[in-house]
Parts: structure tokens; C-alpha cells; sequence
């Protein structure tokens, strides 16, 4: 059910229909269950670990709470946070860590079999260990007390539609509805079908249709002309983006519908004008997190230039990191530090519009680039992968042909790309309304005519084979 | 919220007559030039070869149009598979296409499959009825899921439907009268011994060879001559022991079926091809333009014999 983005909406309506029947006072019971089921359907084991972890955590922010004095604080929110992190990295960063360890042992001549666990990841682990530590974090700054309340604090570790890709919702304001009880809103409704059926747009009209392209190209790009390695790398930005923001559009879009509010993951990153802008506008709750939990705490901007360098790329190194156990994405991590770091405050400021596109463009090809490193199996691959799109790069006739081939293998294949522009316009003339458009000054909403166009793709295009969702492996 | 419901039931209602309208109707959207359509439109064709990529990629239109006296026509489409053949066949007789002699592909593998379509072009060539019985014939063979009915009548050939005024020129620009008249190149010996094989299969099925039962039958109860004809495999093919199994089985039942109607069987080995020759393939199964020539005189010159 996990796995399978229509079963997790078939899975969501009958929750529906048992979460309006109860009273709202109780719905977070039923919210939790459901939580549970879900989560269970995956893996029982994982469920008693996260399970585990999440009562853990609400032990440890009881006890932040309680001490009066800073250094017990500081020792809960340690005792706290240390477990949480140690399961974490047990999961996702030991192989690595071993992995890298037995390389460097084996430069300085010291042969080294790494150490590798075979062990499954648990899902959403990244997910909802940042939502812990932030919660432990929140409460020993002083931002909020800790929660009474056990099962409301498993609801919010372990809610359902926001487990597998997020977003990484603050405590605070989930906490605080269900403490209100959970109510049918008709407008909020309303917004929830509106956002599903825009992230499922997103997702199976475009993403999935991107992914079978991307995946044969970057698989051996050396079979393929250079220019299909660049169609290919811009595709997966597009790919990357529909999927990850479908997913969260559709998250939000479940939680509305069981009637919680959640804040926006993604504000059209693609317009971005320059590194930082696109930073406020990319995965949001993680690139707010990262902020709140570890640019600042190091000292934020407040610091010596030098020491707020090191702040900045420290924070995009974790943020690396955070993606996944792979030297690519401390990599990528690291380019939009350094980009960040020489980006200028004020670039977004007002400009003409020929400033505007051309910032706009720029900056889309830089984060185009930076996704080829978190894209590519390896650092060499990547470089490789590099090399091939600008040194076997041509625009003749049969490299046209055999770019566009990879999308079916046959004869269909133009069409499929035909189909892709013309969707890919859809998405670029939604997004433009929505940063200069009518919907700039506006509450999320779809009008009329965007859900006719959208429902229509999705029910007519989309491809419903494919239902992984990229960001769940982080 | 009662604007949206509205909304959502028009986008349902709309989705459904436009899915039924395509299911029926696409067939007569201006017709390309290869498929059944396209044969259909011809009314009449004195030599119809109908089969899979083998013959799309293994006969070459130019030297059966100058080889064979009347119009010839090459419908080919990926993996088409015997019981789909027999079905394309009686919907173009139903449709009143006259044939003079049948060319059947004789492909062991597509033999030995379970009934699926494997080239959706199949469904923008035909009717709902035919969609429907093909359907029954899957399903019949395979555990059929939701998905796959969704994907065969609903979403199945959108993609070409929408962007129709220009994948149909670009793709017509690849064919006449059905066949291929794009040039593929050859290649070379290690690139060939590179390729893996095929691997081997669970034996014949029992709807392929239904399939060129009715085949046969229909062509005794509309007097055409047929020709079951094997186009030619790389040399590795004919030394790989999985493949052997199911040609020899194929070839046999094939033999056995054409005792019983007056049809005959040519298989490529007959023939003086250089099956080792590198420059004649572009991978284990498919001919290249060279060999694409070579062997369509070679088959030309052994069916002016049988004359």
C-alpha cells in the first residue's frame, strides 16, 4: 500500500468515511489507527522501531521540560536526540561510513573489507527523525512545552499521508489541531481534492511518463547521443520535481481532506531567480529545518564572513547527506553551498524582464547540472555522464532521432515526446500564473478550467505502471 | 465544494465518451501508410505479407513491388503474434480487403507467447468489437489486472492520437504500402557475438497455434494461397539450443497444419543466405537494409520457382 500512490488514495477514502462519522474529539484515534494499519502494511518490524523511536522522543521532551536547570536540559535534549540519530545512521549511513573507511584504509595501504549490514530501511525513517529532532529541539529553545499526550504525538510522528516523502511538519502546528479536534471544513475540502488532483498531475502525467526516459539515458548515456544526455538531465529535473512536489501536493492534499492544514512544500522552484530564491522555494520544510536546526545554531549569518561560510556549507553538506548515502549527493550538497555562498542577497530585487528570464534561466541550468551528481550512480558516473553531453553533443538529423528514441524504443516515440512538451507547457503555464499571474497575491487554489485540464490528463495520460515515489528512498 | 463535484463529474463523463469514441472511431482518422487501415483502404491486394517486426525489418518493399506481379502490402506490427494475425486477418476480410496470396511470419517465439498485444497500434487500426475479443483472448491466457483493461482502452494510443497530424506524417515518412523503407546499417561480428540470446520459452501455445489454424481456414473459405515463411535469424540463433527446441516444434505443427490445407513452408535455411554474415543484421532477429535485399530476392526468386 505504501508502494502504490492509488492504493494510499483507495486506503485514504475509506478512512474518510469512518474519520466523519466519529467525533471530532476522537478523530485523532482514528487518525492514528489508520496511521498504524498504514505503516504496518509495510513492515511490522518497522513500525515497532519507529514506534519505539517516536515514544522515545516524547519520553525525552517530557524530561527537557521538566529539569530547570540548562545543563540537564542540554544532557535530555542529548539523551534525546543521540538514539534517534544512532538508529539513523545504523540504517542509511553505516555501509557508507564503513564503505569510506575501508577506501581511505585502502589508500594508505591498509586492505580493509568494508563492514556491510544487510538491513532494509525503514520507511520514511529520514522523515520522521527530523520531525523528532525538531520537536526535542523546539521545546528545549523554549519554542513550545512538551506534549501531554502520547497518542496525539504518535499521530503526528506516524501520520499517514506524511510518512513516506513528507513534508516535515513542525509539531507545533499539527499538535495544536488536533488539540483543537479535527473538523470538516468544506473550503479546506475542497483544497485537499484541489491539491491531489494537481499532484497527481504532477506525478503521473508527467513524472512517471519522464522516469522510463531518464532511467534508460543516465543507465548507459555512452549508447546514447549527447544530446540525448542533456535532454536527459533536464528531464530529470523536471522528473525529480513533478515527483517529489506531486508527492507532497498530494500529502498536503490527503491531510486537508482529514482535515489538517499543512504548510506548502514547494512554491514553483523552477522560477527561481538565483540559488538562495530557489532555496526558499524547494522543499521547504526540509530547507526551513536545515535552517532552524542547523544553519542557525551554528552561528547563522550573524558570524565572521569566514565563519559564516563554513555555516552555509555545513548546512548544504547535511542537506547532501540527508538525500542519501552516497559521496554524489555530499557533492551536490556542496555545489549549492558554494553557489549559495557566492550568490548575491539581493538578486531578486526588482529587475526588467529580460533580467528576470535570463536570471531565471541561468539558475535552471545550474540546479539542472547539480541534479546529474545527485542523479548519477557514482562520483565517475557523473563526470562521465558529464563528458558524454557536452563532448557528444550534436544537433544533426540522426542524433535528433536517436535522442527522442530512448522513450519507446519504436516508432511511437516521437509522439511520446511531442506529448511530454506539450504537458511540460501545461505545467510551465500553471506555474507562471501562480508566481506572476493571478494566483501570485493568492491562497493555493485551481480554477475551474486547470481541473478540467488536469483531470482530463490524468484520467487520459497518466501512467499508472509506475508508482514509486523518487524522495521515499530518502 | 459542490462547484468541484461538478466539475470532477463532467471531467468523468467526458473521459468516458471520449474513451468510447476512440475505442470506435479512431480507426478513421486519416489512415497512414502501414497497418490495417491503410491495407484496407487498398480494397484489393494481390500479395499480403502479415507479421511481426521480422518482416517489418526482413522484407524489402522495393524488391517485392518490383518482383512479384500486382500490389504487395507488408503488414507488420511489433510481436504480432499468430492468434492476433488470424483475428487481423478476418477483420480485414470482414472489411472487404480481397487477397491474393498470404505471407504468414513464421517466428517461433511469437508462437510460443501467451496472447497479449504487444503493439498498440493494433487497437488505433480497429473497431471496438475487435478490441473487445481481443481482450477475451488475453484474459483467457493471463491473470488480467484493472490496469491492463485501463491501459488498453483507455490510455492505450493517446499519445499518437494527440499529436496525430504530426507522428502520423513523421512515421508515415517511414513506410510504403507497409513496408520499412528506412536503411539500417549492419554490424559487426563482435557486436553480434555480444548480444545475449533470446532465451528459451515454455513451449507453443495453444492460442498461437489456434491462431494459424484459423489463418488457414480463413483462407480456404476465401481461396487464398498461403505461404508460411521464416525470415532469416543470425547464426548464433540457428546454434542456440532453446531457440532449435521451439523452431523445430513451430516448423512441425506449422508442416502439420499446412498437410491439411494446400499451404506450404519457407523457411530461411532453404535459401542460399549467408546467415554469418554481419553486414546483413542489425541484431540476432533483424535484417538490415542489406540483408533485407538479399533475402527478399532470394524469397522472390524461390516463390517465381513455386509459379
Amino acid at each position: 500500500m505504501a508502494s502504490n500512490i492509488m492504493l494510499t488514495l483507495l486506503f485514504l477514502g475509506v478512512v474518510l468515511v469512518v474519520h466523519y462519522l466519529a467525533p471530532p474529539r476522537d478523530r485523532w484515534k482514528l487518525l492514528l489507527t489508520a496511521s498504524l494499519i498504514f505503516y504496518a502494511s509495510a513492515s511490522l518490524w518497522m513500525l515497532l522501531l519507529t514506534g519505539v523511536s517516536a515514544c522515545w522522543s516524547w519520553f525525552a521532551g517530557g524530561r527537557i521540560e521538566e529539569v530547570h536547570t540548562e545543563k540537564g536540559k542540554r544532557g535530555w535534549l542529548l539523551f534525546g536526540i543521540l538514539p534517534l540519530l544512532g538508529v539513523l545512521f545504523v540504517f542509511k549511513y553505516f555501509n557508507f561510513f564503513s564503505a569510506s573507511v575501508a577506501s581511505v584504509l585502502a589508500l594508505t595501504g591498509l586492505p580493509a573489507a568494508p563492514l556491510v549490514l544487510k538491513l532494509m530501511l525503514p520507511l520514511g525513517i529520514s522523515y520522521y527523525t527530523f520531525k523528532m529532532i525538531s520537536y526535542l529541539a523546539d521545546i528545549y529553545l523554549g519554542k513550545r512545552g512538551s506534549e501531554p499526550h502520547v497518542g496525539y504525538y504518535l499521530t503526528y510522528v506516524l501520520f499517514f499521508p506524511q510518512i513516506l516523502s513528507g513534508p516535515i511538519e513542525r509539531s507545533e502546528s499539527f499538535l495544536e489541531q488536533l488539540h483543537r479536534g479535527v473538523y470538516y471544513e468544506g473550503g479546506l475540502f475542497a483544497e485537499g481534492i484541489q491539491r491531489i488532483l494537481l499532484g497527481l498531475f504532477k506525478k503521473m502525467v508527467i513524472a512517471n511518463r519522464l522516469g522510463g526516459y531518464v532511467d534508460t539515458v543516465f543507465a548507459s548515456p555512452g549508447e546514447y547521443p549527447g544530446l540525448a544526455a542533456v535532454m536527459a538531465a533536464f528531464f530529470y529535473s523536471f522528473q525529480l520535481y513533478c515527483d517529489f512536489s506531486g508527492y507532497s501536493d498530494i500529502a498536503i492534499g490527503m491531510g486537508n481532506l482529514l482535515g489538517i492544514r499543512s504548510r506548502q512544500n514547494f512554491r514553483c522552484p523552477y522560477f527561481a531567480r538565483n540559488i538562495r530564491d530557489f532555496w526558499n522555494r524547494w522543499h521547504i520544510s526540509l530547507s526551513s529545518w536545515l535552517r532552524d536546526y542547523v544553519y542557525i545554531p551554528l552561528g547563522g549569518s550573524r558570524v565572521s564572513q569566514v565563519k559564516r561560510g563554513r555555516n552555509v556549507l555545513l548546512t548544504f553538506l547535511a542537506s547532501g547527506l540527508w538525500h542519501g548515502d552516497n559521496w554524489t549527493f555530499v557533492m551536490w550538497g556542496g555545489i549549492h553551498g558554494v553557489w549559495n555562498l557566492f550568490s548575491r542577497k539581493k538578486g531578486v530585487e526588482a529587475a526588467g524582464t529580460v533580467r528576470r528570464i535570463w536570471q531565471t534561466l541561468v539558475t535552471f541550468l545550474g540546479i539542472t547540472l547539480g541534479w546529474v551528481f545527485f542523479r548519477a550512480e557514482s562520483l565517475p558516473a557523473a563526470v562521465s555522464y558529464l563528458r558524454r553531453a557536452v563532448l557528444g553533443f550534436s544537433l544533426s538529423m540522426a542524433d535528433i532521432q536517436n535522442s527522442i528514441l530512448p522513450f519507446t524504443g519504436d516508432n511511437t516515440c516521437a509522439a511520446y515526446f511531442l506529448t511530454v512538451c506539450l504537458f511540460l507547457l501545461l505545467l510551465f503555464l500553471y506555474e507562471w500564473g501562480q508566481v506572476y499571474g493571478k494566483g501570485k497575491d493568492q491562497e493555493f487554489s485551481l480554477s475551474g478550467g486547470w481541473m478540467v485540464v488536469m483531470g482530463m490528463s490524468v484520467a487520459l495520460f497518466g501512467v499508472f505502471g509506475a508508482s514509486g515515489f523518487l524522495y521515499a528512498q530518502f | 465544494m459542490k462547484q468541484i463535484g461538478k466539475i470532477l463529474a463532467g471531467v468523468l463523463v467526458a473521459v468516458l465518451l471520449l474513451t468510447g469514441i476512440k475505442n470506435e472511431y479512431a480507426r478513421l482518422l486519416p489512415v497512414s501508410s502501414y497497418g490495417m487501415q491503410a491495407a484496407i483502404k487498398k480494397k484489393s491486394v494481390d500479395h499480403l505479407f502479415i507479421g511481426s517486426s521480422m518482416f517489418r525489418q526482413g522484407l524489402s518493399i522495393d524488391v517485392l513491388e518490383e518482383a512479384l506481379k500486382g500490389n504487395v502490402y507488408i503488414l507488420s506490427y511489433n510481436g504480432n503474434q499468430p492468434a492476433f494475425m488470424a483475428m487481423e486477418l478476418e477483420y480485414m476480410l470482414r472489411e472487404g480487403l480481397e487477397i491474393g496470396t498470404l505471407y504468414v511470419d513464421l517466428y517461433p517465439y511469437t508462437a510460443a507467447a501467451t496472447p497479449w498485444i504487444s503493439d498498440t497500434k493494433i487497437l488505433l487500426d480497429t473497431d471496438l468489437g475487435f478490441k473487445l475479443d481481443a481482450w477475451r483472448l488475453m484474459n483467457e491466457y493471463n491473470d488480467t489486472k484493472l490496469l491492463d483493461f485501463y491501459e488498453l482502452f483507455v490510455t492505450a494510443n493517446n499519445e499518437q492520437i494527440l499529436t496525430y497530424p504530426i507522428h502520423n506524417r513523421l512515421v508515415s515518412a517511414q513506410f510504403r504500402s507497409g513496408g520499412n523503407i528506412l536503411t539500417p546499417g549492419g554490424q559487426t561480428k563482435e557486436h553480434l557475438d555480444s548480444l545475449g540470446m533470446l532465451g528459451g520459452r515454455d513451449g507453443l501455445q495453444e492460442a498461437q497455434i489456434e491462431g494459424y489454424k484459423k489463418i488457414l481456414e480463413l483462407a480456404r473459405e476465401h481461396g487464398i494461397k498461403v505461404y508460411f515463411i521464416e525470415t532469416p535469424k543470425y547464426e548464433r540463433m540457428y546454434q542456440d539450443s532453446d531457440y532449435m527446441e521451439l523452431y523445430e516444434a513451430c516448423r512441425n505443427k506449422v508442416e502439420e497444419l499446412t498437410e491439411l490445407i494446400n499451404s506450404e513452408v519457407i523457411l530461411a535455411q532453404e535459401l542460399t543466405f549467408d546467415f554469418g554474415d554481419p553486414a546483413c543484421f542489425q541484431d540476432l532477429i533483424h535484417l538490415s537494409t542489406e540483408g533485407r535485399t538479399l533475402y527478399t530476392e532470394l524469397l522472390c526468386e524461390r516463390l517465381e520457382v513455386e509459379e
